[in-house]
């Protein structure tokens, strides 16, 4: 009877998480639960990116939680290690390897909620909320602000570098590139193109380091002018028209679209939405676009891209390297965008404030709110924010178009 | 096999910048035509405005009359600030003058900036 009952709870031991987490390798899972908690708490004492950290981490939780089945990474790999098709799931068409959708939707609820990860889905969606609640008109007021949403993608073409120095594949090195544009979608819709088993600790580099954009920001900002130019008060912003507002995002997406197809996706969802929001007469599908859609959008986005992270995939050296190319990315946008800023100050003799130009890295509003921070430790009169939004919004199109550059050229 | 790695990363490196460069100074190009759009617009309607005088004579007073009323509000707004200030206290007081302060932003503008600009 006792031995019979002994047996049971050890049958029951053996099917469990516990024995998995004591077999070989399995304390690798113990370090992400531990790493999860923490970014949870993060986002929840700290307020860290909490409405994208919070569902990443919980991701992060349950995919590295042995036999709960609730993702399965081994679905996700086209190819094994020895070059050879992952054919169970994997299919060969055109020369590429194309996803067999039908043989994963067996697997979990993150397996299924991935797909739209994977099939470029989410990012793009998340776009068309951005458009329905980002107002172009800083932009279209000083349209030379997208000189310093352009000198602000600088870092992800150096990063790029970088990363091909540290020994990464081409495709590899321009995803972790990407990170430099500040931009969560942009980075995980080029991860999925160009590095999709890269795609965990990119996306983790990319939120975290957006969080942690005033930190990393300030310093290099401060180093990078001077009191005097900190202290330039901006001459006020036109009034931009409604007729002004409505033709730019048609004439941005032809533009863009034409020109660099690959970017089109991206831009095009942007400027849909901001379309949607400006003509005035969709305000139901402009309301579910910038919140219930994006809400459940940043739901399963946040939830599956943790779900990636799992131990195997992340603890290695690859995600030293991406953290540490991310951090040179960022900071290298950041300063590109300020000298670039010094460049204007110089040639409008004095009438630009090169801290606006940090704001072209596109992290919406945080960086524009920095430029804003930073400025008014000089001149607590000075009010930047309105400027700095301008480079702002230009980064997040001069990101996406950095992105449709790579792929086109990488992918 | 490094020359060819340092030779595709130069060359994303350059194609790269020189595209996002190009693209969005284009923008920039097209975007500036805007504004021109919108001064021709403006001097248009200013010369509608240049001749409405001989159609409708009376209508240059509105503005006067409103702005007018806009300052009453405005005095009658301080004054009962003010009385609410000394109620109770046994002061009467006499409001002399009041003068916009020069230099200055609006208030109710300036406590607008503020609020909207608020960092973290």
């Amino acid at each position: 009877m006792f031995s019979q009952f002994i047996d049971t709870v050890m049958g029951i031991l053996n099917d469990s998480g516990i024995s998995a987490f004591l077999a070989e390798g399995g304390w690798k899972n113990l370090i992400m639960i531990g790493v999860s908690c923490f970014l949870i708490y993060l986002a929840i004492a700290k307020k860290f990116e909490p409405l994208l950290l919070l569902p990443i981490a919980f991701g992060m939780l349950l995919t590295n939680l042995p036999g709960a089945g609730l993702f399965h990474p081994e679905y996700w790999v086209s190819t094994f290690e020895d070059g050879s098709l992952n054919s169970e799931y994997w299919q060969m068409i055109d020369g590429k390897p194309e996803l067999i959708v039908g043989n994963v939707l067996h697997g979990g609820l993150l397996d299924i909620l991935y797909l739209g990860v994977k099939l470029g889905v989410y990012p793009p969606l998340i776009f068309l909320g951005i458009g329905c609640m980002t107002d172009f008109g800083p932009l279209i007021s000083n349209p030379k602000s997208f000189l310093l949403g352009a000198a602000a993608q600088l870092g992800i073409f150096v990063a790029f570098i970088g990363a091909l120095a540290l020994g990464m594949s081409p495709q590899e090195a321009g995803a972790i590139g990407i990170i430099g544009g500040a931009d969560g979608p942009t980075a995980i819709f080029t991860a999925t193109k160009l590095a999709p088993h890269l795609l965990g600790p990119i996306a983790v580099a990319a939120y975290s380091y957006m969080a942690l954009i005033p930190f990393i920001q300030k310093p290099i900002m401060r180093a990078l002018t001077t009191k005097k130019e900190r202290m330039v008060r901006m001459e006020t912003l036109r009034t931009v028209s409604k007729t002004e507002k409505i033709i730019f995002p048609i004439v941005v997406t032809i533009v863009v679209s034409v020109l660099l197809p690959d970017a089109a996706t991206l831009v095009g969802m942007l400027m849909l939405g901001n379309l949607m929001r400006e003509s005035g007469v969709v305000e139901r599908i402009t309301k579910t676009a910038q919140n219930e859609l994006m809400n459940i959008i940043t739901i399963f986005l946040g939830v599956t891209v943790g779900a990636t992270t799992n131990a195997q995939s992340f603890l290695n050296m690859s995600t030293i390297k991406i953290v540490l190319m991310g951090l040179v990315a960022f900071a290298l946008g950041t300063a590109g965008g300020v000298l670039f800023g010094k460049l204007m100050y110089l040639l409008t003799g004095g009438k630009v404030n090169p801290l606006i130009g940090s704001a072209g890295v596109s992290a919406v509003p945080m960086a524009a709110r920095v430029s804003q921070m930073v400025g008014q430790e000089e001149d607590p009169g000075n009010f930047l924010l309105m400027h700095a939004m301008g480079p702002n919004v230009a980064g997040v199109i001069g990101s996406a178009v950095a992105a449709g550059v790579l792929i086109n050229m990488l992918g | 096999m490094e020359e060819n790695l340092f030779n595709l990363g130069a060359n994303v490196t350059f194609t790269g910048v020189a595209i996002v460069f190009l693209m969005l100074v284009l923008l920039v190009l097209i975007i500036s035509c805007f504004s021109l759009f919108s001064k021709v617009k403006k001097i248009e309607n200013g010369g509608e405005k240049a001749t409405a005088p001989n159609v409708a004579p009376v209508a240059p007073t509105m503005p006067v009359v409103a702005a007018s009323e806009d300052e009453d509000e405005i005095i009658a707004v301080i004054a009962a600030a003010v009385a609410a200030m000394y109620e109770g206290t046994g002061v009467k007081p006499v409001i002399k003058s009041v003068k916009a302060a020069r230099g200055t932003r609006n208030i109710w503008a300036l406590s607008g900036l503020i609020e909207n600009t608020r960092a973290f």
